[in-house]
């Protein structure tokens, strides 16, 4: 074939092309591999005997639903086995605060909104739809800690609720010991 | 004298071929070097067998190596009433040795008989690539009936319970077949959390368990009269789970709260909607959902500005930035996203909100 400055074009481009969907590729997955890597490194194998084991356990906190509103239950705190769930900061429209009794935080977490039920069954032509409670229970997540004095519950940028827990958690941790 | 106007040109052309052909290569290489050793994804059938049945562990394998060797190990444990665990000795129960390291290959291996009650099963398949590099997959299940009163059931289990992501799946007490409900906790596991496109490179990042008690689902339009579901009598040993999903036969119009979520036993859709919320952190894509921004990776924008301006890191242009009817929400997704759908059929996750799942994995394994 005779190379003129049109194959020649053509060549550069072609050339281009694969060598940066190459790359693109390469780099894609270099980084799953080394996320997977990390990711799997980090997760130990399953313990048959992780439910029993004492020091995984977490504490669960619970409120009543007032016309809407969060009133703390007199029930005491419920010292649950294993730690608690997956809790991101990031995301969910709720934000738990729980601080020691001299206010430092301990730890924060996000969750979707707990008074609320939430229906997604967009199918059959339904659609979304979430009801503020008027009654009920609710429980709040936190890990095991007896230090834990406050927690706090808010809106994602709104003001927040304390609720004094340390009186529950105490009576709870003497009712499991 | 044609080239003369383009010098440089000309000497691209002169070696052009050359380096095209090296380059081709080195892509080639680097790929094969630096991919990963092998995707497995392991399965036993069926997913909660009693004692004595016959049990057929299964592994879909590839690897851009190709696939020499795939070999099968058991563990048997024995387990109590009490939890207390007796660990037995790994044994090796057969092996394929592939001609040609296909790039992918599913085996299967029947073991007649099954196992006796009060044990917990530990499968391990090893995958060797045409590289020579192994990649090692283990599950862990256990026999009916199990022993340990009040406690989730394992039955698909891969990795440390702090580390991964844990889902019960809960009947209600209007199932009739625990036999079709048992297929169903399968379906769910292997045609919906796992195969699900963002998900499945992840696969062992989830834990799945059955639970002993029964819940019951209520209709979200008759929570006035019948009350919220009723969740079953050892819940507080299911808190440490990520999703908890009450599986029922009767139709009604599903909703979550509390922590907890119903759905039609069948329908996948609803399990991979409702579990892009409670395990990843995944707002509505339709009007009148739950909305909110999170703060890193959204499938929610507050605003129409911040999602044009995350659009082009997110794989999307500033045209997919629309509004969720009249919410003041904004989303990138397509309408085929699943945070958009729920029901019999999963639609799978859109890319923004692959980052999302992406993100909630590693955050979950790295920071428990």
């Amino acid at each position: 074939m005779r190379v003129t400055k049109y194959t020649t074009f053509l060549l550069v481009i072609v050339t281009v092309l694969v060598v940066s969907s190459g790359c693109a590729t390469v780099m894609r997955d270099q980084k799953f591999a080394s996320n997977r890597k990390k990711v799997e490194k980090n997760t130990p194998p399953f313990d048959p005997a992780y439910f029993r084991q004492a020091d995984r356990k977490h504490l669960a906190i619970f409120f009543e639903v007032k016309d809407g509103r969060l009133v703390l239950s007199d029930r005491p705190a419920q010292v649950r086995p294993a730690r608690m769930p997956y809790r991101s900061p990031t995301t969910g429209d709720v934000v738990v605060v729980y601080r020691d009794a001299g206010g430092k935080q301990i730890g924060r977490y996000a969750i979707s909104d707990p008074v609320v039920a939430r229906s997604c069954d967009v199918d059959k032509g339904r659609k979304g739809a979430v009801a503020r409670l008027q009654k009920g229970t609710v429980e709040i997540l936190v890990p095991y800690d007896p230090e834990i004095s406050t927690v706090e519950i808010a809106p994602k940028e709104g003001k927040f609720t304390s609720f004094k827990v340390g009186a529950r958690i105490k009576s709870g941790l003497r009712l499991t010991n | 004298m044609k080239y003369r106007f383009f010098p440089i040109i000309y000497k691209v052309r002169k070696c052009l071929v050359r380096k095209f052909i090296l380059g081709c290569i080195l892509c080639v290489m680097l790929v094969v070097h630096t991919g990963c050793v092998a995707t497995t994804f392991p399965m036993h059938d069926p997913i909660y067998p009693a004692s004595g049945e016959n049990i057929t562990f299964s592994i879909e394998a590839s690897s851009s190596e190709g696939i020499d060797r795939v070999e099968l190990y058991e563990l048997v444990s024995s387990i109590n009433a009490a939890g207390t665990v007796t660990t037995g000795t790994e044994t090796f129960l057969t092996q394929w040795n592939l001609i040609g390291s296909p790039s992918s290959t599913t085996r299967s291996y029947t073991k007649t008989g099954g196992y006796s009650a009060n044990k917990l099963v530990r499968y391990r398949f090893e995958v060797t690539n045409g590289a020579g590099r192994t990649r090692s997959h283990d599950v862990t299940f256990a026999i009916r009936p199990y022993p340990v009163p009040d406690q989730p059931v394992p039955i698909f289990i891969q990795g440390d319970v702090d580390h991964v992501f844990d889902v019960v799946f809960i009947p209600d007490a209007d199932i009739t077949n625990m036999t079709t409900f048992r297929g169903h906790c399968k379906g769910m596991i292997e045609d919906a959390v796992l195969d699900e496109p963002s998900v499945e490179d992840w696969c062992r990042q989830f834990n799945f368990y059955i639970n002993p008690d029964t819940g019951v689902a209520t209709d979200y339009d008759r929570i006035a009269i019948d009350g919220l579901h009723q969740v079953p009598a050892n819940w507080a040993n299911l808190s440490f789970a990520e999703v908890k999903v009450l599986m029922h036969q009767n139709n009604l119009r599903d909703y979550a709260s509390g922590g907890l979520f119903s759905t039609e036993q069948q329908n996948r859709g609803t399990m991979m909607h409702e579990a892009g919320h409670a395990m990843f952190g995944l707002a509505d894509e339709y009007p009148s959902g739950a909305h909110w921004q999170a703060s890193e990776f959204p499938n929610n924008w507050s605003t129409l500005a911040g999602a044009q301006a995350d659009a082009p890191s997110r794989h999307k242009t500033t045209a997919d930035a629309v509004q969720m009817g009249t919410s003041g929400w904004y989303k990138i997704c397509n309408s085929g996203c699943q945070m958009n759908n729920s029901g019999l059929v999963p639609t799978n996750y859109d890319e923004p909100c692959d980052d999302r799942v992406v993100y909630a994995i590693i955050d979950n394994a790295i920071n428990p």
